[in-house]
């Protein structure tokens, strides 16, 4: 396979880099450099310009040093170039790069928590050999992915989001349906959060006050409000969000009223293809079907942390004497 | 004495140029299998083959040329 090419490298996955005319600039220095270094030898060996007619050995051996040396900072910026690569896979979407030496950064996304994909084409050069960059926006903690000066982009917008619905319609098929649940607690001690002691523990008090047995060990700092979230998220095979850093559509608000949204804490937070994205703190299948039975819309669900969407709730709804409305 | 100075200006720099190329094949040597599907990760050997050989090639010759110039 052409590596350069936006092809599937398997069935599986596909993978991404910048357009190869972003080397154009390092390959045209290096060639000038190397142009200038042999125009400088030629004048030197065919003239008198010499200071020291004996020099000439020690100058050929500066000289293919600086040979090298161009070579190898074409192969460096080459070497960014081709560790700069964005693959997405059925589900999750890996975006690696080496920075710059000794410095590498990877971070993945899972697809169904993508929400929105566009591209742009950024002037003259990028029209001229087609390429754009790709903005891949998210609910995830990592905000939005830029996949840059990718070859093709309207194509590549097209596959990726044939596989983001894919990822997206057996996240809803398997979420809500047959498979049973784990006890929240269950899923920590699985994923090491806390010692099967602690659950004891904590499901003793949880019988005498009532509490949830996730506020519970937050409350006695066993696990963060973010590990809450995701137990969560992975207990009821729902995505989470986090909201804090998370821009809420003000017109989705609308859809689920604030009755609703201080019961169950709940808020929407965008609009989906067909129907509204609801970021939900504790989603028992009771509520989510309690909050479906009171919008005509189709809801997707995604767990975010609790004190967040109290405090969107404050900042979207606004009590009034006649009831409630949206801000915005 | 000059010519002492220009041998050891060459080493320095001979030396600081081999250090530069060897940060670059380590990058490549480190992340090629990790990060990159398996094709490309060979693409990248391959590559990395050709600096190597192209780079070498230009030193080794120049080096060459030179000796024999200063020798013969």
């Amino acid at each position: 396979m052409d590596p350069q090419s936006n092809q599937p490298v398997n069935k599986e996955f596909l993978v991404y880099r910048r357009h190869p005319v972003n080397l154009l600039g390092p390959a045209a220095f290096t060639m000038l450099v190397v142009m200038l270094i042999t125009i400088f030898v030629a004048i030197i060996t065919t003239t008198d310009l010499l200071p020291m007619p004996d020099s000439l050995p020690y100058v050929i051996l500066y000289v293919g040093v600086l040979v090298f040396l161009s070579i190898s900072y074409f192969f460096m910026y080459w070497t960014f170039w081709y560790l700069d690569i964005w693959v997405v896979g059925e589900d999750k979407l890996i975006d690696s790069q080496l920075v710059t030496f000794f410095v590498h950064r990877r971070s993945e996304l899972a697809l169904r928590q993508v929400q929105d994909i566009r591209y742009t084409i950024p002037g003259t050069l990028a029209t001229v050999f087609r390429f754009g960059d790709i903005l891949i926006q998210s609910a995830s903690k990592e905000g939005s992915f830029k996949l840059m000066s990718i070859k093709n982009p309207g194509d590549a917008v097209t596959k990726i989001g044939a596989l983001v619905e894919a990822a997206s319609k057996v996240k809803f098929q398997s979420s809500a349906a047959a498979m049973p649940i784990a006890p929240l607690g269950e899923k920590l001690v699985q994923e090491g959060l806390i010692s099967p002691a602690d659950l004891a523990s904590a499901l003793s008090e949880q019988a005498a006050t009532g509490k949830r047995v996730g506020d519970i060990l937050v409350e006695r700092g066993l696990i963060k409000k973010s590990d809450l979230v995701t137990a969560l998220s992975s207990q009821h095979r729902i995505p989470e969000i986090d909201i804090s850093r998370y821009e809420i559509d003000k017109s989705a608000i609308k859809h689920i009223s604030y009755e609703i949204a201080k019961k169950y804490t709940v808020v929407p937070v965008s609009h989906t293809n067909d129907g509204v994205l609801v970021a939900i703190a504790e989603p028992s299948e009771l509520a989510m079907s309690e909050i479906r039975g009171t919008v005509s819309i189709p809801i997707d669900f995604v767990v975010a942390d609790e004190d967040y969407i109290k405090e969107a709730i404050r900042g979207h709804y606004l009590p009034t004497d006649e009831g409630t409305y949206y801000s915005g | 004495m000059g010519i002492v100075v220009v041998w050891i200006i060459y080493f320095i720099l001979l030396l600081l140029s081999l250090i530069y190329a060897g940060v670059i094949v380590y990058h490549i040597l480190k992340y090629r299998y990790d990060d990159l599907p398996r094709e490309q990760a060979q693409y990248a050997g391959r590559a990395l083959s050709i600096y190597l050989g192209l780079g070498g090639l230009t030193l080794l010759l120049s080096i060459v040329v030179a000796l024999f110039m200063i020798l013969f």
